[in-house]
This record gives structure tokens, C-alpha cells and sequence, in this order.
């Protein structure tokens, strides 16, 4: 019992730390784009971290309840990091000279000529 | 195991303050969106917590609720800000 507090702690612990760097990011960063990836990938990790440190210290029904929000945040993660970064890219916020490749100009280029 | 709880909810509390200095700050409305959604996350995250310390699992359906109507409120938001820069 005294080991299963013991992995208990260290992922509450670990997880409740990565939430905070997550959020440090999410002041320190310049632009929209690494504010994303600061709110989504420490955040995501942070909050699976911290359902299982939960989840050892419940009983099988709920743990299993725990199981799916972690999922589900780690499956809609990245599919509000693509839309918000696709409105900002459209918004002009996220800066050229930060970019290496640029794929979706080339596509908005093509658009453009498609209903001209 | 308490002052483990203690520090938790600790580092959750200054995570949530700083999002929602951001969340004042923020250059734009993406910015506030996402910072809306690190906050519901953090509330996600926190109410496990409590349920883990009181050992008790009744609040599943609250936090799973919190989860999708973050996501939920979160991409309509973005959608409706890519479509309004997308016809300037």
C-alpha cells in the first residue's frame, strides 16, 4: 500500500508541475503559435499525469470513468491545436521569419487564382 | 500524502492565475481562447485531484462535462474567428 502512495505522489506531483510549466509557457511566449504548443502538449500531459495518480487511489468503476477524460483530452488536443493555429495563421498573427515551411500559403495562393 | 495533496492543488492554483493573466493580456481573441482552454483544463484536472484526495468518485460526470464543453466552446470560437479573417 505504501508503494502505491508513494507512485500516487509522483505522478500528482509530476503532473501538477507540468501544468505549471504549461502555463509559465503560455505567458512567455511570443506568439500564437508557441503559446499553442505550450497550452496544449504540457497541459495534456500534465492532466493524464494527474488522473493516474488519481485513479490508483479509486476503485476499478471510477478509474475506468478517469481512463476515458484522459482520452478525450488527448484526442481533442490536436484538433483544437489545427484549428487554432489555422485561424491564426489567417489572422496574421503567427510571424513569417519564424516559419520553415509554409505549405498552407502555397494553398491559399491556389484558391485565390481558383475563384478569380 | 496531505502535504502531497497540498502542493498539487498549490501548483494548479498558480497555473490557473497565470492563465488567466493571459487570458487578461492576450493580444487578440485566439489567445484568449486558448487560455480559456488551459483554464477549463486546469479545472478538469483539479476536480480529479479532489475526487482522488476524498477517494470518492462522484464528480466523473462533472469533469468529463467540463472536458467537452471546453472543447466544444473552444473550436466553435476558433471557427468563427478563422471565418471572419478568412472574408477580410
Amino acid at each position: 500500500m505504501n508503494w502505491l502512495n508513494l507512485f500516487s505522489a509522483v505522478c500528482l506531483l509530476g503532473g501538477a508541475a507540468s501544468c505549471l510549466f504549461g502555463a509559465i509557457g503560455l505567458l512567455t511566449f511570443p506568439d500564437v503559435a508557441a503559446r499553442l504548443q505550450a497550452a496544449t502538449k504540457p497541459q495534456t500531459l500534465g492532466l493524464i499525469l494527474v488522473l493516474i495518480g488519481s485513479a490508483v487511489r479509486l476503485d476499478i468503476r471510477d478509474a475506468s470513468g478517469l481512463i476515458l477524460v484522459g482520452l478525450f483530452q488527448a484526442l481533442t488536443a490536436p484538433v483544437l491545436a489545427q484549428l487554432v493555429g489555422r485561424a491564426a495563421y489567417r489572422a496574421g498573427s503567427v510571424r513569417e521569419e519564424t516559419l520553415d515551411a509554409d505549405d498552407l500559403a502555397k494553398r491559399i495562393r491556389r484558391e485565390r487564382d481558383r475563384t478569380l | 500524502m496531505g502535504v502531497v495533496f497540498s502542493v498539487t492543488f498549490g501548483m494548479l492554483c498558480v497555473a490557473g492565475l497565470l492563465s488567466l493573466v493571459r487570458l487578461l493580456r492576450g493580444r487578440g481573441t485566439l489567445d484568449r481562447i486558448v487560455a480559456l482552454d488551459v483554464f477549463i483544463t486546469l479545472i478538469v484536472a483539479a476536480t480529479c485531484v479532489d475526487m482522488g484526495l476524498n477517494r470518492d468518485g462522484s464528480n466523473i460526470a462533472l469533469a468529463a462535462a467540463f472536458a467537452l464543453l471546453a472543447f466544444i466552446g473552444s473550436v466553435s470560437a476558433a471557427r468563427l474567428v478563422e471565418r471572419r479573417e478568412s472574408h477580410r
